[in-house]
């Protein structure tokens, strides 16, 4: 008896010593998660940054990056090229050891020269860094190649740092399998692949107290199993969208709600063109295919009107230019084009023909595992047909799908596009010089004098400048045609935990939606 | 056949299986570099790209590969897995006894309930009861078992709330012998359901072969009622072709799981292989597959031996012929 009250005493102890709920969270997620680090592939940001920190924060989307780790960011000199980065003391690993500016030197160094991930091109290409050297034992300074006038806002948020100690010797990243140890607000208390990954708050997190002690994220890869697992009460959040036919169903459910916001509107989902293969090649062909398209169609049928329409790149976002418009919804305008390019109907069968007489016949490519995107390309192949094409909608696995597109065998195809090629404005310059809209090197003069002046732009106000006339030239004749941004529902339930902060391009499960902030909450981090 | 001949036979089975498995991934387009690095993997320059694939052996030669393959197999060495960064054979044995739990216990259901349904089928006499319980059964087996799935989880978990919509495990409760067999019995009825009427035909028809026998037709004339003539004459002779099927069901199961363990998020090697294909994971969907082409071959190794067993005029025949 005596022993029972003893624990029971512990016990509401414990429940009252702690700031947030105490019972685990159950979220569920779309991807496995196999391992927790930058080098494991498909993990999103926001899950990473459960347990590591960026330099800045939250994000480089929306221009309101801020120090985090930093306590500041601060450029030497005026030509934009060279930083200074203070960073934070006392701050901890995991495991104890000090955060130092040796971790952050480390850091972006194995990046820049080692085995390549899906964020390293931020200190090995765009922008390249040429010196990163520790000044003393909480400083260090970084050099770019050419001006960095984004390094603060954008570099400096989009790297996760890494601890030294755990590192150093590690060659082959992918096949890293040391201890996940991180700076952030959760740690790793256990991870069994395709099954579970356990964190547990890290209560001397520097940032805040984490408001939930306990988190279970497990793997669903199927969506109505997913929410099936929330109606039925398994779970508490589903870190992914609800599909739009399930959200009026959804919120009328008692033990659940719904937040809008999170990812739109700087996710979307896009027609892409294959520019390699004639006719599409040709910029007033792209043109008149963009303007033979009727988005606000494919938004109403699609995602029954839950989102919006709008140009590319993201519409929210401070790096696009304002009143940037995509060429749309003229198909009459569209076909005097095609007619004055010499597509025209000749034998009178409804489609078009080139010069040589062969039909205008495309395949328009899409995943077997995305059911709004086959919708999407009935509705173009049909808004196609109506302008004289012949569209063969093709269904293929996922896998086939990214392959198609990476090795440029497709006409056209359609795809989500993520934030970081949305709203980053340096990975836009990558978009233009590895493939995504364009190959840099294939002639396209109007554009290599655009990139040259987004090279040697110098502030942020002069690169920013540079990245609209990009933005422009590419809507004249849109190798990305933008069909909609679809308005993210997040359904939870608030019995569990009612605190998500829904953050553009960042979801509403990231840590920011879990921290009680210590000098009240950031104007970027309210919902 | 010849023992001799049938060992070979096997060998080169196995030998075409494991060929095929190494060819068929690399006939896609593309290559797991695309996956790691996700849609910045253009960008790569081809040092970059020829570096990431040499850490897992994709640089070389094809025909290199196949060398090294077929030697690493030879080694009990399936290489590692690009998406989990480990030895495939660490990652397959993780997975492979949630898989063996939910294939074993559906094949023995599958084989009790088809040929129970199929004694049903002969004991009752009337054509129409016959008809309707086979159009029952084929109805069922023709359900397509993500839907059956799905159905079965808005019913019995969401709906009524009985059992667990997803997982092997609770996640709070841990592997306890309960919530094991909790997790289990969705996905275990939904393969269950889809397999019967295959054992149900073709126990059926053996059944029926058996029934016509002559010692059947004596057996009646002695007056043994129809129930004691189906349970104890025709029943055990119709059970032989069925051993083949039992062996055959391994490997069709095995593969069957793709689809049930992502509808139900249960983690085995079903879910394993589906995710493997979608990385372009070749040394991962590779080891899955030479699972499956070897344990359907040992099925069939246990099945002749078994039906040998079982027949003593086989092992005459077999005697005879060696």
């Amino acid at each position: 008896m005596r022993s029972r009250l003893v624990a029971a005493g512990i016990g509401l102890f414990a429940c009252l010593a702690l700031p947030g709920f105490a019972a685990p969270l159950r979220v569920a997620v779309a991807y496995e998660v196999t391992n927790l680090t930058p080098y494991t592939p498909g993990l999103p940001e926001t899950l990473l940054e459960l347990v590591y920190d960026k330099l800045a924060a939250p994000s480089p989307y929306l221009g309101n990056a801020q120090p985090w780790l930093a306590t500041a960011i601060v450029p030497e000199g005026q030509d934009g090229k060279v930083w200074r980065i203070e960073l934070r003391d006392g701050v901890r690993w995991h495991d104890g050891k000090p955060f130092t500016a040796s971790d952050v030197v480390f850091t972006l160094r194995y990046y820049r020269d080692g085995t390549p991930n899906r964020w390293t091109h931020h200190v090995s290409d765009t922008p390249k860094l040429t010196t990163i050297e520790p000044i003393d034992r909480l400083s260090l300074r970084i050099g770019c190649e050419r001006p960095c006038p984004m390094f603060d806002r954008v570099t400096a948020a989009d790297l996760v740092i890494l601890p030294e100690h755990l590192w150093r010797s590690v060659k082959e990243p992918h096949l890293y399998h040391g201890p996940l140890i991180g700076t952030g607000p959760y740690r790793v208390s256990q991870l069994e692949a395709g099954r579970f990954l356990r964190l547990e708050a890290n209560r001397d997190y520097f940032g805040g107290i984490p408001r939930v002690t306990s988190i279970f994220i497990s793997f669903i890869r199927n969506p109505a199993t997913a929410f099936a697992a929330l109606c039925a009460g398994e779970l508490d959040l589903v870190a992914a969208p609800v599909p739009p036919e399930l959200v009026d169903p959804l919120s009328h459910r008692k033990a659940l709600a719904m937040t809008a916001g999170g990812n739109s509107p700087v996710f979307g989902v896009e027609l892409r063109v294959n520019f390699d293969r004639a006719p599409f090649s040709d910029p007033e062909f792209r043109r008149a295919l963009a303007l033979a398209i009727r988005p606000g169609e494919v938004l109403q049928r699609v995602a029954l009107g839950q989102g919006v329409v709008g140009p590319f790149p993201a519409l929210a976002s401070p790096w696009t230019k304002p009143g940037l418009r995509q060429p749309s919804d003229d198909p009459r305008a569209a076909a005097a084009i095609f007619d004055a390019m010499g597509f025209r109907d000749r034998n009178g069968d409804g489609l078009r023909e080139d010069t040589h007489g062969a039909p205008l016949r495309f395949s328009l490519k899409v995943s077997s595992s995305e059911p709004l995107h086959q919708r999407a390309a009935q509705v173009i192949a049909r808004q196609l047909k109506a302008v004289g094409f012949d569209i063969e909608v093709d269904v293929v696995d996922p896998a086939r799908s990214r392959a198609l597109y990476t090795t440029r065998q497709f006409d056209l195809l359609i795809d989500d596009v993520t934030p970081h090629n949305l709203a980053d404005p340096d990975q836009l310059m990558q978009s233009v010089m590895y493939g995504y809209l364009w190959h840099e090197g294939r002639s396209y003069p109007e554009l290599d004098a655009l990139i040259g002046q987004w090279r040697i732009a110098s502030t942020v106000e002069a690169r920013t400048q540079a990245g609209f006339a990009l933005q422009e030239l590419h809507s004249k004749a849109p190798v990305a045609i933008m069909l909609y941004y679809p308005k993210s529902h997040y359904a939870y339930r608030p019995q569990a935990y009612d605190g998500w902060r829904p953050i553009p391009g960042l979801g509403v499960f990231h840590k920011w939606s879990l921290l009680e902030f210590a000098g009240g909450v950031p104007a970027w981090a309210k919902p | 056949m010849t023992r001799t001949a049938r060992i070979a036979g096997y060998i080169v089975v196995l030998w075409l299986g494991a060929t095929a498995n190494f060819l068929l991934p690399r006939l896609l387009p593309g290559d797991p570099v695309d996956f790691l690095i996700g849609d910045d993997a253009g960008r790569l320059t081809s040092a970059q790209r020829t570096a990431m694939l040499a850490q897992f052996g994709m640089d070389r030669p094809l025909i290199e590969q196949y060398r090294h393959y077929m030697s690493s197999i030879a080694r009990l060495d399936l290489g590692t897995s690009l998406a989990h960064g480990k030895p495939v054979l660490k990652v397959i044995a993780a997975r492979l006894p949630w898989t063996l739990l939910l294939v074993g216990i559906s094949i023995i259901l599958a084989f009790v309930i088809g040929f129970v349904l199929a004694c049903l089928f002969h004991w009752v006499e009337r054509a129409r009861t016959s008809s309707a319980l086979m159009c029952t059964v084929v109805f069922f087996g023709s359900l397509p078992p993500f839907w059956v799935g799905m159905v079965a989880i808005a019913i019995f978990a969401v709906a009524l709330g009985w059992l667990p919509t997803h997982g092997a495990a609770s996640l709070e409760e841990g592997i306890t012998c309960g919530s094991v067999f909790r997790h289990a019995l969705l996905p275990v009825a939904t393969l269950t359901l889809g397999y019967i009427p295959s054992v149900f035909l073709v126990a059926r028809a053996s059944l029926e072969d058996a029934l016509g026998e002559g010692y059947v037709a004596l057996a009646r004339s002695h007056g043994a009622t129809p129930l004691r003539v189906l349970l104890r004459q025709a029943a055990p002779i119709a059970l032989r072709p069925l051993v083949n099927q039992f062996a055959m069901s391994f490997g069709v199961l095995l593969g069957g799981t793709v689809i049930v363990e992502t509808v139900f998020a249960y983690p085995g090697l079903g879910l394993l292989l589906y995710e493997g294909i979608l990385a372009l994971d070749f040394p991962l969907v590779q080891g899955v597959f030479l699972l499956l082409v070897f344990s359907v071959v040992l099925a069939n190794i246990a099945a002749d031996i078994l039906q040998v067993r079982l027949d003593p005029r086989l092992r005459s025949g077999l005697d005879a012929t060696t």
